[in-house]
């Protein structure tokens, strides 16, 4: 019963970490990750927020 | 031993694919169930991902994981940005489905079930998967260029305005059409309007939440977000059932184009935290959440198909919309089978964030086989309704006539049995005023989608509920596709303005925003108000003049990845983008002429015009509609101009590569090939570090 609960618990954390990844929560901990590692001034979560969806709605992001 | 088992295995799945689709099309009043769909439509995507796309990706691609992509040359954390293949899978597939895939099946219907499944699964196998896999690949190894910036470096100069103009025609019929599918859905309908109307603030709260409370954390505020749309769903009887509030949501159809256009505007001008992206996440998320939930519906009730595989209009006769099996059917579609929109998201975002090469096949060909598969559910959907419900939603009171009594007459002599007290009593049991004349494909889906649920959860009890959830759900990605269009047509029309007079063109610029964006919205809005006041229901004369655009960006695309393919020196097998752009371009030509050119007045534009300008002249129009016909026959002037217009940019584009093609064909001229450098991964083979 236990290792089932455990299974369960593993696959329901893996599935909101998998939602998470897709609606983008992740993002900014990548980007501060990279830009740590290069060295550059890092935005703060509401610049990188604000920032990132500048860009993804002045293109085509959503079809028909 | 292995190989044997598994040879054995894809054999079995092909023997099952052909046995499904042979019950198909060979089922003459014999009950058959969506299950049967279902295993046909499965078993040839299985079988194309394997053979097909592999076949492509080997011979022709030759993808290379060795080879750096784009989002490891130029990683940034922002628009760069390697991702893992699941998730880009995942983000790939809410950008590309929309309501097409939807709406088109449905309305296809009409010819009965069995010509628009096969097109959907044959087209989307053959054409619309090769389509957004090979634009992706070409995207890919040029660095995350556009559509139109391939165009402009691979095929012309020319060919790249072209490309810009075109989409941004497509733009602005593709937001008509839509808006008119919500406007039809919504009209005289107190729940689904104040369910629809809710998400604007429930969205206005999320993009607040977003901004300041949490920054950037989606899947709170969308969870947030989810449970208020549930009970506005839920909340929405009790407004329905209000003497007080119940007139307040009751809009006519040019009460409800005129909200939808100011809301437009709005959603274009105001900052997109606020609005546009809060309803992006909310819509992802009930639009993927539904299309599973419709999968396992399906597969749990085994709805039985009453629509016949062929109806008596395939002669052109049908009221739905005008127009032969062919081309119409193969228009109707649209994006359920190859959508030319696609290759714009496959040359936008998804080509900086692939980590491999070899994902580039689960994202551009995996992702559209998921949007064909959506599209042969809203085909079971629709064709598990009795015939006789689904003429009667979906056909234009100027046809069938405005009461039950008057619907269940002409349909029933169409050789459809309909009951006057069907009609009522669906439309009691979903919680309605009345179903009949409710064109475009939104409310005859929602009644078969609600079926399927109710039959699954709650029962006849919650049809209601289920029903208006279904509207809610088409409604919400239909608008958001409308907020995110308006607002890159905007940016569209600023990039061509800028070019007349620079200030024009600057984004920054408020005066300018709203310039642009009055007129992106006052050029849909203007469409969608010839929808609404159309005697034939607006959506005869809209999807298919939606469905010729986006088929010939489509053919745009094609011409675009076979003069790649030509300058790869793969000429061999060029016939993979050749053969489906030959089909595409024959489907929109012909299309074209008949819509501009045919007899009928039910078909062609010209006709139309002709037959009202010759009822003014006879005199047999009343003073009080002269206004309005005159207003229709401009209209139909119009509708000749834009399809002219397309069919003229797309025959000078391909002309313009047909020269180049002989060329190059001959060794005459010369193929540039505007690749990016080959630069070796640094990552291992598997995954990276």
């Amino acid at each position: 019963m236990s290792t089932l609960a455990l299974r369960a618990g593993t696959i329901l954390r893996s599935a909101w970490e998998y939602l998470r990844a897709v609606m983008g929560d992740q993002a900014y901990e990548r980007y501060q990750e990279l830009a740590r590692r290069n060295g550059e001034k890092v935005l703060s979560a509401e610049e990188f927020y604000l920032d990132s969806l500048k860009r993804r709605y002045s293109t085509v992001s959503r079809c028909c | 031993m292995n190989s044997t088992v598994r040879a054995l295995g894809w054999i079995l799945v092909a023997i099952l694919g052909a046995g499904a689709l042979s019950g198909i099309a060979f089922s003459r009043g014999e009950p058959i169930t969506g299950t049967w769909f279902v295993v046909a439509a499965v078993c040839s995507y299985l079988l194309a991902y394997r053979f097909y796309s592999a076949f492509i990706a080997a011979k022709i691609m030759a993808l290379d994981d060795s080879r750096a992509t784009p989002a490891e040359t130029r990683e940034d954390g922002r628009d760069y940005v390697p991702t893992n293949k699941w998730v880009l899978l995942g983000h790939h597939f809410a950008a590309i489905a929309g309501p097409g895939p939807l709406v088109g099946p449905t309305l296809a219907a009409q010819f009965g079930y069995l010509p628009g499944t096969l097109w959907i699964i044959v087209g989307g196998c053959l054409a619309g998967c090769v389509q957004d896999f090979v634009i992706l690949f070409c995207s890919m190894r040029r660095g995350g260029k556009t559509l139109g910036q391939m165009a402009k470096e691979e095929v012309g100069k020319r060919a790249g305005f072209i490309a810009l103009v075109t989409v941004l025609i497509i733009m602005v019929i593709l937001l008509s059409v839509v808006a008119l599918v919500v406007v039809k859905a919504l009209q005289s309908s107190p729940w689904g309007t104040y369910t629809l109307a809710m998400t604007v603030p429930v969205a206005m709260l999320m993009g607040v939440y977003l901004r300041y409370l949490r920054p950037g954390r989606v899947m709170e505020a969308t969870a947030i977000g989810l449970v208020l749309t549930g009970f506005s769903v839920i909340s929405g009887q009790w407004v329905a059932e209000s003497p007080t509030w119940a007139p307040f949501f009751t809009l006519s159809g040019t009460t409800l184009a005129a909200a939808i256009i100011i809301y437009g505007f709005a959603a274009s001008a105001l900052p997109v935290w606020l609005l546009l992206a809060p309803r992006d996440y909310l819509s992802a998320f009930v639009k993927v959440g539904a299309i599973v939930a419709m999968a396992f519906g399906i597969l749990i009730v085994q709805p039985e198909i009453h629509m016949p595989p062929l109806t008596s209009f395939i002669d052109g006769t049908g009221p739905v919309f005008a127009g032969k099996i062919f081309p119409f059917c193969f228009i109707t579609i649209a994006c359920g089978a190859i959508s030319g929109f696609h290759a714009l998201i496959s040359s936008g975002t998804s080509p900086k964030m692939i980590q491999r090469e070899s994902h580039a096949r689960m994202i551009g060909y995996g992702s559209m086989l998921m949007e064909s598969f959506v599209g042969v559910m809203a085909m079971v959907a629709a064709c598990a309704l009795q015939p006789g419900v689904f003429f009667a939603i979906n056909s234009p009171a100027g046809i069938i006539g405005s009461t039950s009594a008057e619907a269940a007459a002409t349909i029933s002599s169409w050789g459809y049995p309909l009951e006057a007290a069907t009609m009522d009593n669906l439309a009691k049991s979903v919680g309605e005023t009345t179903l009949l004349n409710r064109v475009g494909g939104a409310p005859s889906l929602a009644v078969g989608m609600a079926q399927i649920f109710a039959s699954t959860l709650g029962g006849e009890r919650l049809l209601s509920i289920w029903y208006h959830f279904a509207i809610m759900f088409e409604a919400l990605f239909i608008l958001t596709v409308l907020d995110a269009g308006t607002r890159v047509g905007r940016f569209m029309v600023q990039e061509l303005l800028g070019h007349i007079y620079k200030p024009l063109g600057a984004t920054g610029s408020y005066g300018s925003i709203l310039f642009a964006s009055f007129l992106i919205c006052s050029s849909w809005g203007y469409f969608l108000w010839q929808g609404v006041i159309d005697p034939l229901g607006g959506i005869n004369s809209l999807w298919p003049l939606f469905g010729i655009a986006n088929q010939l960006l489509a053919s745009c695309a094609l011409v675009v990845a076979t003069t790649i393919l030509l300058k790869m020196g793969k000429k061999k097998y060029a016939w993979v983008t050749v053969l489906p752009m030959i089909w595409l371009i024959t489907v929109t030509m012909t299309a074209s002429y008949q819509k501009i050119f045919d007899a009928s007045p039910r078909l062609g534009f010209l006709a139309n015009a002709h037959a009202l300008e010759a009822q003014i002249a006879a005199g047999t129009i009343a003073p009080e509609a002269l206004a309005r016909t005159q207003h229709l026959i401009f209209n139909n002037y119009l509708n000749v101009g834009v399809t002219a217009i397309l069919v003229g940019l797309i025959l000078f584009l391909i002309f313009e590569a047909l020269s180049l093609w002989i060329g190059l064909l001959k060794g005459t001229r010369e193929g540039q090939l505007h690749e990016s450098p080959y630069v070796a991964t640094r990552w291992p083979a598997e995954g990276r570090v």
